[in-house]
């Protein structure tokens, strides 16, 4: 009997197979846009998790299909599954079990992308990794509410890093402006997808440190206006960052926009021959 | 007459095709209906203090042996004990704080997916985890149990090397070797659980062996063949 009702099926399927439709009419892949802004991805990762190298590989994905100016992430590591930076190999950092606490982060890898819809339900805004790539095509095409631009000065000697954030408003702005220290090229443990450890795997976009706040500071501008955000931070305090490595990745949010735009730039710059 | 082509061929597909389960464990055997796969923690110590007991296997796996894609229903149920986490079947590693989690995939013939299933123990504190897990497939439904075991013996705390025979923990290690004795690396082999090690083999002369649990160097030494 079910095996009849499995041909019915079926054939009533066949009896409505496609139509032939002309070449010219076919749809032939994703639509090409030109991003009006760029895009805030928080990975929360973790050494211990064997899925989070496939996150981390769909980030990479999406930073060469849209651009990595476009399309900047932070790997938050925290949680059980993440491993502690009083390890000399661990990743997790207060800071950043704070942020997994807050947004609700009981299963990894898990992540934002531009914070989400709102802050009522914070884990309500955390997607699963395969669904990143169309939560940012839609947030890439957003009008920016601010302009952003960065100056980082670092003085190798002092270790003193000087980070100006300059926001020029496209609309009335009224959220937080963040400032957070990010590394590329840590060469860390990482337990891989087949279940083997691997311990030479190269982390990118760690989150090390907030610089003005594990939340940022109020910012409230109107339509054209501009000002300038400077803070400072003391590298000579972490011994095992490497600077050269390293990024200001900077941020304008609210809990009704989510991330109004986000930027970053290396903390030593790169100096044209 | 396309469409009706479409339509006898769809018809005997119908017929013919189904799916159905194979569970395989971690040395590609079956395992039989109701039967148990038993995974061995290994100590890692992190440096700062940091020391994690982990099971971190991928199998076992569940194969769709059959001819037509189905949905993949996992049941696992935990006894109240185990510290487990659950990566597979879907994109997220969940730590189960529920007694119970399902989980289901599309799984096409042929294919397979890996349970990963993970224990987590507390170093020092020895004990068995284990879970229940209930697969259909279709109309294919297997049944069968998965061990995680942290005792004393987990971990590398002496090692010996002697007459030609390597003990760590007091237990002899044995392993088939072929190979040169130039000091070239003779032969690696990973062993989970139990293993064995011979040097019989080998022609006279001084080895230095090394053991490696977790990415870290746990013994090393030589030993001299006869």
């Amino acid at each position: 009997m079910k095996n009849i009702l499995k041909t019915a099926f079926i054939a009533l399927l066949a009896l409505t197979a496609c139509d032939d439709i002309d070449e010219a009419d076919r749809f032939e892949g994703p639509v090409e846009f030109t991003p009006k802004k760029n895009v805030l991805i928080e990975d929360f990762t973790g050494q211990r998790c064997l899925n989070c190298p496939l996150a981390a590989e769909a980030v990479s994905k999406m930073r060469q299909t849209y651009g990595e100016e476009h399309v900047i992430a932070v790997a938050i590591h925290g949680g059980s599954l993440s491993l502690p930076d009083t390890s000399p190999v661990g990743l997790a950092n207060a800071t950043g079990e704070s942020y997994n606490a807050f947004w609700g982060v009981n299963s990894w890898p898990k992540g934002l992308v531009d914070r989400g819809a709102g802050w009522s339900n914070p884990s309500s805004a955390l997607l699963e990794y395969t669904s990143w790539s169309a939560a940012a095509v839609k947030r890439l095409q957003v009008e920016p509410a601010v302009q952003m631009a960065l100056h980082n000065t670092y003085d190798a000697e002092t270790g003193r890093l000087s980070i100006d954030v300059d926001l020029t408003a496209l609309a009335d702005v009224d959220g937080m402006v963040q400032v957070w220290l990010t590394e590329n090229q840590i060469t860390a443990p990482q337990i891989m997808p087949n279940g083997t450890m691997n311990t030479s795997y190269e982390h990118s976009h760690v989150f090390r440190a907030a610089v003005n706040g594990e939340w940022g500071e109020a910012v409230q501008l109107a339509e054209g206006e501009d000002a300038v955000k400077s803070y400072t931070f003391d590298l000579s305090a972490h011994a095992s960052w490497t600077p050269d490595h390293m990024a200001v990745v900077a941020f304008v949010y609210s809990q009704s926009e989510g991330v109004m735009q986000v930027i970053d730039s290396p903390v030593v710059a790169t100096v044209a021959e | 007459m396309k469409k009706i082509f479409t339509l006898i061929f769809s018809a005997l597909f119908a017929f013919g095709a189904q799916a159905q389960i194979v569970v395989t464990d971690q040395n590609g055997n079956v395992v039989p209906e109701g039967g148990t796969v038993t995974f061995y923690a290994e100590e890692t110590d992190w440096g700062g203090g940091f020391v994690t007991v982990d099971c971190d296997p991928l199998p076992p796996y569940i194969k769709n042996a059959g001819t037509a894609s189905g949905t993949l229903k996992v049941k696992v149920t935990r006894t109240a004990n185990s510290q487990l986490t659950w990566c597979g079947i879907t994109n997220s590693c969940l730590p189960m704080s529920s007694t119970t989690e399902t989980r289901s995939c599309t799984l096409a013939p042929g294919t397979r997916e890996g349970l990963q299933l993970h224990a987590s123990f507390t170093s020092g504190t020895y004990a068995t985890y284990s879970a229940v897990v209930e697969c259909t497939l279709g109309s294919s439904k297997q049944t069968f149990n998965v061990q995680f075991i942290y005792s004393e013996d987990a971990g590398i705390h002496s090692a010996q090397a002697d007459n030609n025979l390597v003990k760590l923990n007091g237990r002899d290690l044995h392993y088939n070797l072929t190979g040169a004795t130039d000091g070239r690396r003779v032969a690696a082999e990973r062993i989970q659980g139990s293993g064995s090690f011979s040097l019989d083999r080998l022609p006279r002369g001084i080895y230095v062996y090394e053991v490696v649990s977790n990415g870290h160097r746990a013994a090393r030494g030589k030993v001299l063949v006869k």
